[in-house]
């Protein structure tokens, strides 16, 4: 069993500790949701497992590998949607997606079939900088879905989507647990983390 | 314990790095119609005009330095070892700012969506330490020989050679930093050492009159030879370290390149201070919060901005340095110590304007503390207007009292510097325009740019005419 396991992982700014020996595990076709107020430190956590921030102490793994994100193969196995995606001002939606694809060796999702899915395909030719701010929360999320993996990491992703991004959300991790991928996401949707949620995971008090 | 079969997701076959980033040129390139000519006409335009400007700023510097010599003869022991002193000091600077901004890094975007990718970290990193290593050593190899230009002491091949085997060493050994091989330390050690070696000679010159002789011949070609074998060692080291440099690091160095840029593109200092500042008090984390000692409101905000001092303690650092730095050069050249003093009380006191800054581009801030916009920034200029006084009597030994009317003067000048500049507004581009040779220039922006450096360029003048 592959499971993304976190052990005792620690994240200080100066004297304030922001996690504190965090400890949880979120095996393969579970939906792992990390609960907490605002400022408990959830994003914190979501960035030390992908590796987009340094833990002061602690261990992530997947199976009994200790993940590094340095290594190709952990990069290769996880996928994130966080908040501080980026995108390059001058490829459009699709070019974006086709690289991701390509990078990855097209193990994912077809991106045709994700623009679709994802309601992205009037915007395939467009440029970032037009779109909403809807939009770029799908063109992130499409970013997890075209590549392959083995673990998801998303931040809030009910954010910014509309009712019918929402429901569609609740199915689209449906399927990823069914498909025997291990989510680990932060969220204050109550009706979102009651449908999905396997393994609650309680920070910040 | 448990052995766990990894086996990559279906498909996951990444392409060779290469072709991976030649498809991304090419995508890029379609929707841009600036040619390669364009860029290169650009590079030789710039390369043209520095070398033009460059040439021009050497040769006036070296006479400047040398009629400034001549003016006022010093103790040339006293004044070689002070320049090797802030040199040495100076490099320890560099180490800790190369090391604070990655050196490497990578934009937001390529973080997003290639970083994240099973692409090889070295093959995403190798064109740019390759950059980066090229630009550190012909860069400190310029700078050594124009160094050698300015103070004219010939030895340009020299100074040159050291810059390029020290440039390297730093920018590799900073990449090696990033990369978790090598160790943060040789800023402070360097720091320290130099300032030590400026304290000792202000020390002998001020306390027994004495200054250490000159080195009978040139030091530049010991110092090159030992740049060689770290420059050789940290460039394997951080060759080999490539691929240990993770996201985490990259992304750091991102925000301030980026903020840099803004700042420099903008004429907007206050865009990189923002960001520097954001990162100092992250560093801090928490503080021991205290109540206030009851009184009048001004009281309490002035206790309030005497806290954040105190939790400031490198510009406390930043203070005593520029004290020492005056007096290092009212010997080594006490031609423009007068100028100097004015100058560095401007930069030691503007470290204290914290809330002054804060209290001045936050109308909601201003609005929630209640009272006038005036006595609000008055207020918040009491600590820095102390700094900049007990700056100025620390300093009065090394340059000289002078009148009493002066002292006031150029104190009060330095306090309405500080003011004038942590009360700038927020940056307007829009407006009428000047022809200049240098291309279109808004005049309201470069009223607000030279908001507070105009107080200062008036008052080292009055410095420069009384005395």
């Amino acid at each position: 069993m592959d499971a993304l396991t976190v052990e005792g992982l620690t994240r200080r700014f100066g004297n304030l500790v922001v996690l504190d020996a965090v400890s949880f595990a979120v095996a393969p076709g579970q939906v792992g949701v990390v609960l907490g107020a605002n400022g408990s430190g959830k994003t914190t956590l979501l960035r030390c497992v992908i590796g987009a921030d340094r833990p002061d102490e602690g261990v992530v793994r997947i199976g009994a590998k200790r993940i590094y994100e340095t290594d190709a193969w952990a990069r290769s196995i996880m996928a994130a949607a966080l908040d501080d995606i980026d995108f390059f001002p001058d490829l459009s939606v699709y070019e974006h997606l086709a690289l991701l694809a390509y990078a990855h060796g097209d193990g994912g999702d077809p991106v045709d079939e994700v623009l679709v899915e994802l309601g992205l395909e009037r915007a395939r030719d467009q440029l970032p900088i037009t779109l909403s701010s809807g939009q770029r929360r799908r063109l992130a999320l499409a970013s997890c879905l075209v590549r392959p993996r083995k673990v998801l990491i998303l931040d809030e992703p009910e954010q910014r989507l509309d009712v019918a991004g929402r429901a569609w959300l609740t199915d689209r991790l449906r399927r990823e647990k069914a498909a025997g991928t291990a989510v680990l996401m932060a969220s204050h949707d109550a009706e979102l983390i009651d449908a999905v949620a396997d393994v609650r995971i309680g920070i910040g008090g | 314990m448990t052995t766990t079969a990894l086996v990559p997701p279906p498909g996951a076959a990444p392409p060779p790095s290469g072709e991976l980033k030649a498809r991304l040129r090419r995508a890029r390139r379609k929707h841009r119609d600036r040619s390669i000519g364009d860029l290169l006409t650009d590079l030789y335009m710039i390369g043209f005009l520095i070398a033009i400007y460059g040439w021009a700023a050497i040769d006036s510097a070296g006479d400047f330095l040398h009629r400034q010599v001549a003016a006022a003869p010093a103790d040339p022991g006293a004044r070689y070892w002070i320049g090797v002193g802030a040199g040495i000091a100076l490099a320890g600077f560099v180490w800790q700012g190369l090391t604070a901004v990655g050196p490497l890094q990578i934009g937001p975007a390529v973080q997003s969506w290639l970083a994240s990718t099973p692409l090889s970290r070295r093959a995403l990193l190798a064109p740019r330490f390759a950059g980066l290593v090229l630009a550190g050593s012909f860069g400190a190899a310029l700078l050594g020989a124009a160094a050698a230009a300015v103070g004219r002491s010939g030895g340009y091949v020299w100074a040159g050679l050291a810059g390029l085997a020290w440039g390297t060493a730093f920018t590799a050994g900073a990449a090696a930093v990033q990369a978790g091989v090598a160790r943060r330390w040789p800023a402070a050690v360097l720091s320290g050492v130099g300032g030590l070696l400026v304290l000792a000679v202000v020390l002998a010159h001020g306390l027994w009159d004495r200054s250490p002789a000159t080195p009978g011949t040139s030091l530049l070609p010991a110092v090159a030879l030992a740049g060689v074998l770290p420059a050789v060692v940290l460039l394997v080291l951080a060759v080999r370290a490539l691929p240990r440099i993770d996201r985490a690091s990259l992304s750091t160095g991102a925000r301030f390149a980026s903020a840099a840029s803004s700042a420099i593109l903008l004429l907007d200092p206050s865009m990189l201070a923002a960001v520097v500042e954001n990162q100092r008090w992250r560093a801090v984390g928490r503080v021991r919060s205290r109540r206030f000692l009851p009184g009048p409101r001004w009281w309490v905000l002035l206790q309030a901005d005497l806290r954040r001092v105190a939790r400031t303690r490198a510009a406390l650092a930043w203070w005593a340095v520029l004290v020492l730095a005056v007096y290092a050069v009212a010997i080594a050249l006490p031609a423009v110590a007068g100028a100097v003093q004015v100058i560095a009380a401007y930069l030691a006191a503007d470290r204290f304007a914290g809330g002054l800054r804060g209290i001045s581009r936050s109308a909601g801030l201003r609005r929630a503390m209640g009272g006038s916009d005036a006595s609000l920034k008055l207020i918040h200029l009491v600590v820095p207007a102390l700094a900049a006084t007990l700056w100025w009597l620390a300093t009065v030994p090394a340059v000289g009292a002078g009148p009493l009317w002066l002292a006031v003067l150029l104190v009060a000048g330095v306090a309405a510097t500080v003011y004038r500049a942590a009360t700038r507004g927020p940056m307007v581009y829009g407006g009428s325009v000047a022809e200049t040779p240098m291309g279109v220039v808004p005049v309201d922006l470069i009223r607000q740019v030279v908001r507070g450096p105009d107080v200062l360029f008036v008052l080292v003048a009055v410095q420069v005419l009384v005395r």
